[in-house]
């Protein structure tokens, strides 16, 4: 149960995101297919659907391009500068070439790709420090940023991917090695940061679908 | 080798703790900023604020002091030269035959009648006036001169007890009065102003309405309705809320009330150039 908590945690961001869809923003209204397809992912993850050559590691690599397309895209979409979004479609495009080129040539299609998922990672820290960084420099004046959906959106992106980095760094050293203690920190590291990034994407649902609902009075007003 | 591992593990936990405790610094530094910037903008608001309400109390005060200087000279010198001139066409008026002589004691009565005139529009440009009669008989004397020039019908009701809501703040009052019914002269072509004083314990209401062809309500945001923003202005100095309400063909609707128990700072003070 409890190595599987990060599932229900997905499962519950799944169903915020659903009762709040219809309130969301068109950038934030791409998590529900997303939430939708990690959540089917991970079930089918825990019922071993996915052991193909007695591992899951290519579904995960396909996962972990289709995890860093979604996220680069719903931050870049968080900034007005066309250029900067450009820029950024361009590193993604980079990155997603890397990843196919280490799952292909360097270390193989049925190993982890670890090296492009720390690389994968450090981009989505660094978008999420620029646009903080964007956010500090172009501040809307009466911004109330605890109750503002990106910011709590990226700041569980940025917990997930920091979270994420020093255990890839060691996951091919450590996890061929069979070594026991590792397996026990690859149980924690993912569940806390599955369960940081989707409380905290749930709770930009529901500040996102408070300020629909807002607006929405203030117009029947 | 084992050890080696474990070190691997000690390395990973506290990389990861490093990390996250920097996620966490660079999340709380951005709240920090966001609330000390918002605090900025809060004084800088304000300050803006006192700004606009400072030089909106400067610019009563240099109109008030050109209305008061413009009130001593009709007093003191342009109703004098009249009263010397009326004097004079008296003392002409003697030694001319009974035709002559209808025709200077007209003359004489029409210059009479302008004297009083220009002692009236005395009374209601200075200050003092105002400050000595109070609001409601202002405004009974200016009903009785606008009603007696038969260009415009203006009823003043008053209900309740009236009390003295303060020298500043009457003044305020009566030029909000003067500025809608210029208002009404210029543009309206309303044929009844009617004007209605609510004195009750803890508010006072003050609405001005006429029967004109009205305006437009965008007329308010637009630059050409810097009439009806001095109402609104004024009305803000001495912490009284105006609405305006118009359409094209209803006439016009202002609507102000204060409560009488919040002095507003400003409100105490005495202008400068206040006579007496």
């Amino acid at each position: 149960m409890l190595d599987s908590i990060y599932f229900y945690f997905e499962l519950f961001a799944f169903f915020v995101c659903l009762y709040t869809y219809k309130k969301l923003d068109r950038n934030f209204k791409v998590f529900l297919p997303f939430l939708a397809f990690i959540v089917i992912y991970e079930f089918a993850n825990l019922k071993y659907w996915t052991l193909w050559h007695h591992t899951n590691a290519w579904c995960s690599n396909l996962e972990s391009i289709i995890e860093i397309i979604i996220y680069t895209r719903f931050i870049s979409a968080l900034d007005k500068r066309k250029q900067y979004r450009k820029n950024v479609r361009i590193v993604l495009f980079i990155i997603v070439l890397f990843s196919f080129i280490d799952m292909i040539f360097i270390q193989g299609f049925f190993m982890l790709n670890t090296i492009a998922m720390v690389i994968q990672y450090s981009v989505l820290t660094v978008l999420v420090c620029l646009y903080y960084f964007n956010l500090m420099d172009n501040v809307d004046e009466n911004l109330d940023i605890i109750r503002y959906p990106p910011f709590w959106a990226t700041a569980g992106i940025l917990f997930y991917a920091l979270a994420f980095i020093f255990y890839h760094v060691a996951y091919s050293y450590m996890a061929y090695k069979q070594n026991y203690q590792f397996f026990l920190l690859a149980q924690v590291i993912p569940n806390i940061a599955c369960l940081i990034l989707y409380s905290l994407l749930s709770v930009a649902f529901i500040y996102q679908y408070k300020k629909a609902s807002s607006i929405n009075v203030i117009k029947t007003l | 080798m084992l050890f080696k591992d474990e070190e691997i593990i000690l390395l990973i936990i506290a990389g990861t703790a490093i990390v996250m405790l920097l996620g966490v610094f660079i999340v709380s530094f951005l709240l920090v900023y966001q609330k000390k910037q918002n605090k900025n903008v809060l004084e800088k608001e304000q300050l803006k604020s006192s700004f606009q309400q400072e030089l909106l109390k400067t610019r009563m005060e240099i109109q008030e002091e050109t209305l008061n200087h413009i009130s001593r000279e009709l007093h003191d010198n342009i109703t004098q030269v009249l009263s010397f001139v009326k004097l004079n066409l008296g003392v002409l008026g003697r030694n001319l035959g009974e035709n002559e002589k209808t025709r200077i004691n007209d003359n004489r009565e029409l210059i009479a009648q302008s004297i009083s005139d220009l002692r009236n529009l005395s009374k209601s440009l200075s200050f003092e006036h105002i400050s000595v009669m109070g609001l409601v008989k202002t405004l009974e004397i200016e009903a009785e001169r606008v009603n007696r020039s038969g260009i415009l019908n203006l009823s003043l009701l008053i209900e309740g007890d009236p009390y003295g809501l303060g020298e500043q703040r009457e003044l305020v009052l009566f030029r909000i009065f003067q500025e809608a019914l210029n208002n009404v002269l210029k543009y309206a072509q309303a044929d009844n102003f009617k004007m209605s004083l609510y004195y009750k314990a803890q508010m006072f209401n003050l609405t001005i309405e006429d029967d004109g062809i009205g305006f437009e309500p965008e007329l308010l945001k637009d630059k050409g309705g810097s009439g009806l923003r001095n109402i609104v202005n004024r009305a803000a100095l001495i912490g009284a809320e105006a609405i305006i309400n118009s359409s094209p063909g209803n006439g016009c609707r202002i609507n102000l009330s204060l409560n009488p128990l919040v002095q507003e700072t400003y409100a105490n003070g005495t202008y400068s150039n206040s006579p007496g």
